[in-house]
């Protein structure tokens, strides 16, 4: 059909429009498909290397070993159990790693490269740690004073979180890691490094027939062999506590001292749920540039029809099918679409798009390498989503359009909207003729209006992911009232170390949003110095800190109903008030309340804070942090945000510019015809601008003044979606500047914009007029 | 002389494609007059007028008004020239839809300090009782009448009008004359009347007749018939 030869010349005559709408499409398809493919990849990484390392069903530890016998016995229920014995060793350098003895059965580690350490002297570590330390494989790290030839790296499925401790907020992989040796390099580690005490965890999988209760049931029969050990705290502790040696019921004394299922274990599968945010993320920042995208076609065409109704109108009047004028307006937008979300899905998928953002994604997590993962949905959704949705809309609009009579399009008819009647006597010239302008191009208007509010949301997001983070590593620099944190391994009932404070605490389960995480009941001393606030003395109440109160949405008065896993029981707590403290989740009591709680005796203690390093043996310690290693850890969480902080931030901005060019430029298209009248009487180019430009100013301003709220209504919904899976509490509270802030970038865009179409009003030239007259 | 054109010629196209459109054309308008200038469709008129206008510039010649060359003009110049003195009527009115029509009037109104009283000017043409409508409502007799109290508001010295009743019916196109005159006569406006139709000639003070380019006839009228007695 010779008309299609027009396609190219309206191409060429509108090349700017289209190449704007071209990268809309292409950087929101980029965005769409690299945040989804890179989501669907680690998923399926993460997914592949959970069940060939058959990751555990959860874990125990105990204070005393489990003999031979008690591991057969309940290997004979069908369970599966295998002992994942580790312990603490710091390297030169001051980091902290926790060695495995290689795994055989249960969390199998995954080599990501080399091979596995056989010697006595050879050690597999943690890919990220290595990659931290810039470490090699044929490379030497040395732990407390004995150098191991590092012959592999690699990841464990049981922490695929490096979190130290199960409480901690963020993991930091230059500071804590995990490595592997073989039995006989345990061996001889555990002799360099006697005097550290040693964890015994065991790691389990169950028949489908068996629940986690049925095991627990098994273990809690289990006797405390003291025999199984050498370590002569335990033995202290029972003699202390019982005034006897040998052999107890379970009555007497609980040998496990916690039980924990996988879904509870906060360093199992937490990249899974924190990809699948980012894959419903991609999915959603597609779907949302899709319906932006759609109502500016529509905008589009329903502009090209009236502007060329009269030549519609001709085409009608001399027998053309309004199919083939449909088909004919349609191909360009359809063309263009395709080939955007051709070169938006390619370039999303490549490395450039899914690298970029899968470092991101799993920047946080130990995951194995991760393998391109195509999903044949996703690459349909990115390059017919758009060209489909561009025909649909656009043959709406046309049919709607072109169902005028040839009449009405040669007579260039328009229906008359009340609106545009309304009266604005009174008001002064400019402000009534930018009302006007604005009310004729109130589509137009309202596409820029839903353009900053998408712009503004995506800017809150990325400011205040930032400020949240970033203020919380502030609240733990501050906030913690120690330097140190000693974990002690048993609890204690001996003398306190001069210049420390005793804590008890206890960690129990929260399940929200079907996620489970552990908050941690600390019972404080009465009148403590390091947490100078009233806690409470019911043992069916607690203070909740303020950071797990954010997160969970909990007020004085409220229940907060924890488990306990080991024993199996709820604890339904009343919110007796909210106290200060954000690192964490913590909730807490007076200490003789949680001991009573807890039913252990009046003077123990499992926790020691301290502002300076303790003289403790280290065989009572199980762990220790430091105020430094939390704050840090919480620096690491940022700097691993920042390239998807940045990546928001930016598509604002490509937001803003690209929505805000396309409407405003299209105003001045159809407004061309009178602003080159307007010429002709005399008008001056600013004159002209302050006429057709500057009413969007209004616009601009209104919607950004909409928008602000609207945006932290929205966030304030999908922001504990964002952090659900954050083991703290991050207050979602933009300060008066951000939103100031945000109010400039916004206008700064627009004024980038005006400017930029200054130049296409100052080459509107009194022709146009005499173009139409001749 | 108000107006003074000398020896204006003006070419579109290149080489051997190139079409003389104004081939040195000369002539002068005093001040208060109206002046028609006929010609067929391509024989040049409207671009003469647009040359007078500031809109068109000239391959050689000089257009010179009220002492001012136009021609040579930057944009700039120019549209402070077309802002301070003059004032177009169009064939196809060329009224913004989306203001009533007193704010079309008012677009003109803003360019002058010494600018007519609307409301005398709305009385004037009959458009009181529509004011407050838009373009679309009314008819094209209507339109028009507002376009010509658009131009005039600002009080401009040269009245520029394409083919004003070119699209009127004859009683409308005869009211819109009448109205034209009357403006001349109230506030001596200069008026230029670009048109095919011979019978305005008849209430022109001078008229020129433009073939091919060239000035076919450029004549002094004395013998002026009143707007309102013309058969269109």
């Amino acid at each position: 059909m010779v008309l299609n030869k027009r396609i190219f010349r309206e191409l060429k005559a509108n090349f700017a429009r289209y190449l704007a709408l071209f990268m809309l499409i292409t950087g929101g398809m980029f965005a769409c498909i690299a945040l989804s493919s890179s989501a669907d990849s680690v998923v399926t990484s993460v997914k592949d290397f959970m069940e060939h390392s058959n990751v555990e069903d959860g874990c125990f530890s105990v204070f005393v070993p489990l003999s031979d016998s008690e591991i057969d016995e309940l290997c004979s229920s069908g369970a599966e159990i295998e002992k994942q014995f580790n312990m603490d060793m710091l390297s030169d350098d001051g980091s902290k790693l926790r060695i495995f003895q290689s795994r055989k059965a249960i969390d199998i580690e995954h080599i990501d490269s080399g091979t596995a350490p056989e010697q006595e002297n050879e050690i597999m570590l943690e890919s990220s740690y290595a990659k931290a330390h810039d470490l090699h494989i044929g490379d030497s790290i040395t732990l407390s004073g004995k150098t191991m030839k590092i012959t592999a790296l690699g990841v464990a499925p049981d922490y695929d979180f490096l979190l130290e401790n199960y409480t901690d907020t963020a993991a930091n992989a230059e500071k804590f890691s995990i490595a592997f040796v073989s039995g006989k390099g345990y061996s001889l580690l555990r002799d360099v490094n006697k005097d550290s005490s040693e964890e015994f965890l065991y790691a389990y999988t169950l028949p489908e027939n068996m629940t986690h209760a049925q095991l627990k049931k098994l273990l809690d029969g289990s006797e405390l062999n003291i025999a199984e050990t050498d370590d002569k705290y335990i033995s202290e502790l029972i003699d202390r506590l019982f005034g006897t040696n040998g052999q107890f019921s379970d009555t007497d004394f609980n040998n496990i001292s916690f039980f924990m299922q996988r879904e509870s274990n906060p360093r199992i599968g937490a990249s899974l749920a924190k990809v699948g945010m980012y894959h419903v993320g991609g999915i959603i920042t597609g779907a949302v540039i899709l319906i932006l995208f759609a109502y500016i076609c529509s905008i589009f065409v329903i502009g090209t029809i009236e502007q060329e109704s009269q030549f519609i109108g001709a085409l009608y009047a001399m027998g053309v099918h309004r199919k083939k004028i449909m088909l004919h307006y349609i191909t360009l937008p359809v063309v263009i679409t395709l080939i955007g979300g051709i070169i938006g899905t390619v370039s999303g998928c490549s490395p450039l798009g899914r690298g970029l953002l899968t470092s991101s994604v799993i920047g946080p997590y130990s995951v194995p390498q991760v393998k391109d993962h195509y999903s044949v949905w996703l690459l349909v959704y990115g390059i017919l989503m758009p060209p489909v949705l561009a025909a649909a809309v656009n043959f709406i609009c046309l049919r709607r359009k072109l169902n005028t009579e040839p009449l009405r399009l040669l007579r260039k008819e328009q229906k008359e909207s009340r609106l545009l009647n309304i009266d604005l006597h009174g008001m002064g010239y400019f402000n009534r003729f930018r009302i006007r302008q604005i009310l004729r191009e109130l589509r137009i208007t309202a596409a820029m209006f839903g353009a900053i509010v998408m712009g503004v949301l995506l800017l809150m997001i990325a400011i205040v992911t930032y400020v949240c983070i970033d203020d919380l590593a502030g609240k733990y620099e501050n906030e913690i009232p120690y330097r140190y944190c000693y974990y002690m391994k048993y609890p204690d009932v001996g003398n306190i170390p001069e210049n420390a404070e005793a804590c008890y605490s206890k960690s129990l389960n929260y399940t929200y949003m079907d996620f489970t995480l552990q908050v941690t009941v600390m019972g404080v001393e009465e009148n403590s110095k390091r947490f100078p606030f009233e806690v409470s003395h019911d043992k069916n109440a607690v203070s909740v800190a303020e950071g797990t109160a954010v997160k969970y949405g909990l007020r004085k008065g409220d229940m907060f109903c924890l488990h306990d896993d080991v024993v199996g029981t709820d604890h339904n707590f009343k919110v007796d008030s909210i106290v200060p403290y954000s690192a964490g989740l913590n909730v807490f009591m007076n200490i003789d309340t949680a001991r009573e709680l807890f039913e252990v005796s009046d003077s123990c203690y499992n926790m020691l804070l301290s502002d300076e390093e303790l003289d403790i043996d280290s065989g009572r310690v199980l762990s220790v942090t430091t105020r430094e290693s939390m704050t840090s850890a919480v620096e690491t969480l940022l700097s691993d945000m920042m390239p998807m902080i940045i990546m928001t931030g930016v598509s604002a901005l490509a937001v803003y510019i690209s929505v805000l060019y396309i409407m405003m430029k299209m105003m001045i298209d159809r407004s061309a015809f009178q602003i080159s009248l307007i010429r002709i009487f005399g008008y001056h180019s600013n004159e002209i601008k302050r006429l057709y430009l500057d009413g969007n100013t209004l616009t601009v301003v209104i919607s950004a003044i909409i928008a602000l709220p609207a945006a932290k209504l929205i966030i304030d919904l999908i922001w504990p979606i964002m952090v659900y899976n954050q083991p703290a509490g991050y207050a979602c509270e933009p300060r008066l500047w951000h939103y100031a802030a945000i109010f400039a970038v916004t206008m700064l865009c627009y004024y980038i914009t005006n400017s930029i179409l200054m130049r296409k009003i100052r080459r509107i030239t009194p022709a146009e007029v005499l173009k139409d007259r001749q | 002389m108000f107006l003074t054109v000398e020896n204006v010629k003006k070419s579109y196209g290149k080489g051997d494609a190139a079409v003389k459109v104004l081939d040195g054309v000369s002539t002068q308008l005093e001040k208060g007059k109206i002046c028609t200038i006929l010609g067929p469709s391509g024989s040049g008129k409207t671009t003469l007028l647009n040359m007078i206008g500031g809109l068109d510039t000239a391959d050689s010649g000089k257009v010179v008004i009220d002492g001012k060359q136009i021609t040579g003009m930057d944009p700039v110049e120019l549209e402070q020239y077309r802002r301070e003195y003059l004032g177009f009527i169009f064939q196809f009115y060329n009224l913004i839809p989306n203001l009533t029509l007193r704010e079309n009037i008012q677009v003109c109104e803003y360019l002058s300090k010494e600018s007519l009283d609307i409301d005398e000017l709305l009385e004037t043409l009959g458009l009181t009782e529509h004011q407050k409508k838009m373009p679309p409502q009314v008819s094209g007799g209507q339109q028009q009448r507002c376009a010509i109290a658009r131009a005039l508001v600002k009080n401009p010295r040269l009245l520029l009008c394409d083919e004003p009743t070119g699209a009127l019916d004859s009683h409308t196109a005869q009211e819109i004359l009448v109205l034209l005159e009357k403006i001349n006569q109230k506030y001596g406006t200069t008026i230029i009347i670009v048109t095919h139709n011979t019978v305005i000639q008849e209430m022109s003070h001078k008229l020129i007749r433009i073939r091919d380019g060239k000035i076919i006839e450029d004549s002094e009228r004395t013998d002026l018939r009143p707007a309102s007695s013309l058969i269109l």
